[in-house]
């Protein structure tokens, strides 16, 4: 029984020792020199495009018809992923999908998100109980919990507003462990992206044949006009998927405020 | 292999794959390149992560907001209008991080013409305001929407008692850039938010707040479970 198990480590082992360097060559994509080109002349198209004053307007109604959705009570539903290994081996019973092995765990939780002001500015609270992670299998020496990389919204706080000059929107969230995460996002149809290059993986983890490609993170929140919000976060390095969580929010009815009895 | 050696590779496996798979991204030092710039006095910005965070707790509170808004930035008596407001600070998580509801007005200012001026109308009745530690830089990212829903966020680095930064200005024609610093002093009686908006390298308008704490005012920290009701 424990068979197949020790030759998804030995494959481990035997994958963290190979010379990553010429495997993830490819996976790297075009170089970061090309990258920013590419980047720079779909903004200055993208700019262009925008300068267009009609376009332009139509452009901050819609962000402004988006951010509005956001606002209400809603229960978080949903579930949240994270890398444990690196290993070809396909191995449901371990979450080991080819690519890599993952722990799952659902998550839970409510937010409350208010509008204020005149225009479509959103602030948020989240409170979804995160779950914790260790390595789901028993090793020789207890490997302790692995660390989720991304923020922890179990009393996390969010601030939307508008940027008029890319047009986009603006997020800071801050997670319950205060570290702020912020980025600039783009809408296209119903939804909303947020992409960040993370800091490139350490030496250590790249010796181990992880994270061998760029870090990027991406947050994107999907809005539906009948009131069903989806919301997908992912943390990649290269192809790799390292962290990620996926929510629907179901909006909640609001309470009315307590009647005070003489 | 018998039991033994399996034992053994299971543990280099361990050694080996358990702190990578804990580890996560290491903060980058901000680079003395990057700060170049806001670097005042001789003053570098703070290193320790621990002093950036105790900074940023000093922002929890109540405040009563003075000071005035000069809007065209020449320190002439008739260009500047006094501000009265108030704000309120709640802190969160273990550093705390901070966020602010703000209400804070001034009488407007039109242009000769009767047209808006930059500055010349509050935009922080209300606005939010909200402060988180940045890690890869040892900085505070923080991030104000007004009342007309314009974000205009910063990436902040603490040197001495003062948050500096300096960034592109949002919503601004022309070559705009806002320069901020932020001073709290360790005794948390008030804060200071100074803002420059400068508008093809020249003044434009300039922003003096002073925050005073209200007395009796707390630092108050929530956490998750204390503000909401846990889900059904």
């Amino acid at each position: 029984m424990r068979r197949p198990f020790f030759s998804l480590i030995v494959l481990s082992v035997c994958v963290a020792m190979f010379p990553w360097g010429t495997v993830n060559a490819q996976d790297r994509g075009p170089s970061a020199e090309k990258r920013r080109a590419q980047a720079a002349a779909s903004e200055a198209k993208e700019r262009e495009r925008v300068a267009d004053p009609a376009v332009r307007a139509a452009k901050l109604a819609e962000l402004e018809a988006f951010l509005r959705r956001l606002v209400g009570r809603f229960r978080y539903d949903g579930e949240v992923k994270l890398i444990w290994g690196i290993t070809g081996t396909v191995d449901p019973a371990h979450g080991c999908d080819g690519k890599g092995c993952y722990v799952t765990k659902g998550a839970q939780g409510v937010a409350d998100c208010v509008g204020f002001g005149n225009g479509p500015g959103v602030q948020c609270l989240t409170h979804v109980p995160w779950p914790r992670f260790f390595m789901p299998v028993s090793m020789p020496r207890d490997p302790g919990e692995i660390r989720w990389r991304g923020p922890y919204l179990d009393g996390a706080m969010s601030l939307f507003g508008i940027d008029p000059d890319q047009p986009g929107v603006r997020f800071l969230l801050v997670d319950s462990q205060s570290i702020a995460f912020t980025e600039l996002g783009v809408l296209e149809g119903n939804t909303l992206t947020f992409e960040t290059e993370c800091p490139p993986p350490s030496q250590h983890m790249r010796i181990l044949g992880y994270g061998a490609g760029r870090c990027l993170r991406t947050f994107r929140i999907h809005s539906l006009a009948e009131g069903r919000i989806e919301m997908y976060y992912d943390l990649k390095y290269g192809p790799e998927l390292h962290a990620q969580y996926r929510f629907v929010l179901h909006r909640e009815p609001i309470p009315p405020p307590e009647e005070t009895s003489e | 292999m018998n039991a033994r050696g399996i034992k053994g590779l299971m543990g280099l496996v361990a050694a080996l794959v358990t702190p990578l798979v804990i580890s996560a991204a290491e903060p980058e030092a901000p680079s003395d390149k990057e700060l170049s710039e806001i670097l005042i006095d001789g003053q570098r910005p703070e290193k320790d992560p621990q002093k950036v965070i105790d900074w940023m707790a000093r922002l929890v509170g109540e405040f009563d907001w003075e000071g005035y808004v000069d809007v065209r930035g020449k320190g002439k008596p008739e260009d500047t209008k006094p501000v009265r407001g108030t704000s309120n600070c709640i802190g969160f998580g273990p550093a705390p991080a901070v966020q602010c509801e703000i209400k804070v007005r001034w009488s407007t200012v039109k242009g000769p013409d009767g047209q808006e001026i930059l500055g010349g109308k509050s935009n922080l009745n209300p606005a939010m305001m909200l402060y988180g530690f940045e890690p890869d830089r040892f900085g505070i990212r923080y991030m104000l929407v007004d009342s007309d829903g314009i974000a205009d966020g910063a990436m902040g680095y603490v040197i001495g008692n003062t948050l500096v930064s300096r960034t592109p200005c949002v919503n601004v024609p022309g070559q705009c850039e806002r320069a901020a610093h932020i001073t709290a002093d360790p005794d948390l009686k008030m804060i200071r938010m100074e803002i420059d908006l400068e508008v093809d390298y020249e003044k434009a308008v300039h922003f003096d707040f002073i925050m005073n704490r209200v007395p009796g005012s707390k630092s108050v920290v929530v956490s998750g479970p204390k503000i909401f009701a846990e889900p059904k």
